[in-house]
């Protein structure tokens, strides 16, 4: 329980920040209806792109005298990392709930019916999941309060790569179908299990994450 | 009741509550039986350590003006009680042998001491006790 | 019964050492712990707060270590800093949530009555407030639970007298039932140290005195001369001599005061009055 205090303690910091992304949901649907080439997977994917950004604002708001005050709260180094996780991956939902209400919109607007294929977004939520807890691990190894001005320049780094090296990827896929037929083809009907083994797999390095985070943070002193 | 603390007073802050608690039972403003505030209380009022009240108040149990009792607080003593008569012996003869230096200073005869010893005892009124 | 008690605690840095530091502080009582900036006064609290794991040895309040039980451990302990430890961003309604979501014993009504007497701005964020305000605000914040033992780390530095004197009174109704206990650290004395009963006087990391503050007033002498007047067997007893332009001035122990003549000038020492000789006898 404490744990989803500690997120709410990250949500409250971070209320500003969280505003903008209304905002940003709408200006998504608006690039969307702009640009032909985007589709309702790419807002899925641009969904998860800014949870992957926005999920390290704690660290980015976080000062020496923020991490004193989580330490004096009646509460465990686990508790409060788990903490930390919680907020990631709440923000990963909400990143993609953003995504598909900016793909509903787009399909509002443009008429045009999309469905996006379930072992997709699977496989998308897993690697967004991964990315975001690589990431935290990076932060608490270098410290809570640290990473501050590190994060101001390289924030966008991970959701960057994330987002363009999945776009590349879908065109690349739809210019050579064949490539990606073969794999298809190769995988068989097993790309649910595909999708679902990713989200486990995801899932398993998060916890692996908290634990490596845990000890890292355990004898740190404010 | 009343306390000052001085801080250029030489007398350590424990002392001077003392001194000035056993003047104030001694001439009466403090009655017999009455309760004196907790330790912990009159640190609070004062300002002062809870051990420089602890003290004061010991010190003053020692010399028989006080009584803590559990549960009851620390009670004026009645002034019949030896120790107390102690005290005031003590405050008589100190007066009584100032008043003697005094007259062997100015070379006052013994009788003539005496006298005026008599006389002050007759026109000094005596206070209903 | 002792309320916090502190065996041999050390804590290594690369530039300081806070060296086998013990202490008891019953209940009921309060202790300063004095010393100078960087002797080790913020490292000490901080580790009895836990914010900080100390290189070895122990730490209890009211019998419980941290390693036994950390949350019940933190729930016993208030802590208010020379720094300001709310988020800026924070108002006080989300402090009154988040408290009252972590500690058990944390009352909003105790809270919202502090708010209101101290006229704490609810519609402020944080970071606006005064340097008066702020310190307010985290006693309300630790005032509002059952605690067993304040921490308080230089928390009146900046503060006017009046704040100041107020701070004192929550102090000692604090401790009034007997039951809990104070320790706060400072670097000027003054004030807080007639409500001290505990001084704890530490310098480079390590003790240098440590007693009730009246045994320590009582067994010290302020003792003021000619310099030519000192003989050797003084001269060793006293602690840090000083000189001034018309004379010396040293703190002697009360045990040595047999090695006064009339050449020589006593009187009481403040508490400030020892420590700076101390010091000085260190630094010589």
């Amino acid at each position: 329980m404490k744990a989803f205090y500690f997120a709410k303690i990250d949500y409250i910091k971070a209320r500003t920040q969280l505003y903008v992304l209304l905002v940003i949901t709408a200006v998504v649907v608006v690039i969307m209806q702009m640009s032909k080439d985007m589709t309702g997977q790419a807002g899925f994917m641009y969904g998860v792109f800014l949870a992957i950004v926005f999920s390290t604002t704690p660290f980015g708001n976080c000062t020496r005298k923020d991490v004193g005050f989580q330490q004096l709260l009646p509460a465990t180094t686990l508790q409060r990392v788990m903490g930390r996780f919680v907020y990631g991956l709440s923000m990963l939902f909400i990143g993609i709930g953003i995504g598909l209400v900016a793909a509903a919109g787009y399909s509002m607007l443009t008429g045009q019916r999309e469905t996006i294929p379930l072992p997709l977004c699977l496989i998308i939520f897993a690697v967004g999941l991964i990315l975001i807890t690589v990431q935290y691990i990076f932060f608490y190894l270098v410290g809570e309060s640290k990473g501050a001005q590190f994060l101001s320049l390289v924030r966008m780094v991970p959701g960057m790569c994330f987002f363009f090296g999945s776009i590349k990827l879908t065109g690349e896929i739809q210019k050579d179908p064949s490539g990606a037929a073969k794999i298809i083809e190769m995988i068989g009907g097993n790309l649910d299990s595909i999708g679902w083994g990713s989200v486990a797999l995801a899932v398993l390095v998060m916890a692996g994450g908290i634990l490596v985070c845990t000890r890292a943070t355990m004898k740190k002193d404010y | 009741m009343k306390i000052i603390i001085s801080n250029q007073s030489e007398l350590p802050i424990y002392a001077q509550i003392k001194e000035q608690l056993k003047e104030q039972i001694l001439n009466g403003q403090i009655p017999e039986g009455s309760t004196l505030p907790s330790i912990r209380q009159l640190a609070k009022e004062v300002g002062v350590s809870v051990i420089t009240t602890t003290r004061a108040y010991s010190d003053l149990e020692a010399e028989g003006f006080i009584a803590t009792m559990q549960g009851r607080g620390s009670v004026v003593l009645s002034k019949d009680n030896n120790l107390l008569k102690e005290q005031y012996l003590l405050r008589i003869e100190e007066g009584l042998t100032t008043a003697i230096e005094t007259a062997r200073v100015m070379g006052l005869p013994d009788q003539e001491l005496t006298e005026i010893f008599h006389n002050l005892l007759k026109t000094v009124e005596q206070k209903p006790s | 019964m002792e309320l916090l008690e502190v065996r041999n605690l050390s804590k290594y840095y690369k530039t300081f050492r806070l060296e086998n530091i013990s202490f008891m502080l019953p209940k009921g009582y309060i202790m300063g712990y004095v010393g100078q900036n960087g002797a080790g006064k913020s490292t000490t609290l901080n580790l009895i707060t836990n914010i900080c794991k100390s290189s070895s040895g122990e730490i209890y309040v009211d019998g419980r270590s941290c390693n036994d039980d950390e949350s019940s451990y933190k729930e016993t302990i208030g802590y208010i800093g020379d720094e300001f430890y709310f988020p800026d961003n924070f108002k006080v309604r989300h402090i009154r949530s988040v408290l009252n979501n972590f500690y058990k014993s944390f009352s909003t009504e105790k809270f919202d009555e502090l708010v209101t007497r101290w006229k704490l701005d609810r519609k402020l964020e944080v970071k606006d407030f005064s340097q008066g305000m702020k310190v307010k605000l985290m006693f309300a914040s630790v005032l509002a639970r059952e605690t067993k033992l304040l921490v308080l780390d230089e928390a009146t530095n900046g503060l006017d007298p009046v704040i100041r004197a107020e701070v004192l009174k929550i102090l000692q109704e604090y401790i009034a039932d007997g039951e809990r206990s104070v320790i706060f650290s400072t670097h000027i004395l003054s004030d807080l140290e007639q409500i001290a009963d505990y001084i704890f006087f530490i310098h480079e990391g390590k003790m240098v005195l440590y007693d009730a503050k009246d045994e320590l007033m009582e067994n010290h002498l302020l003792v003021k001369g000619e310099r030519r007047a000192i003989f050797p067997e003084l001269q060793k007893a006293l602690i840090g001599i000083t000189d001034n332009a018309y004379g010396f001035e040293a703190i002697l122990p009360g045990d040595r005061a047999d090695l006064l003549t009339n050449d020589f000038h006593f009187e009481k020492p403040t508490i400030d009055q020892i420590v700076i000789h101390y010091i000085k006898d260190r630094e010589a």
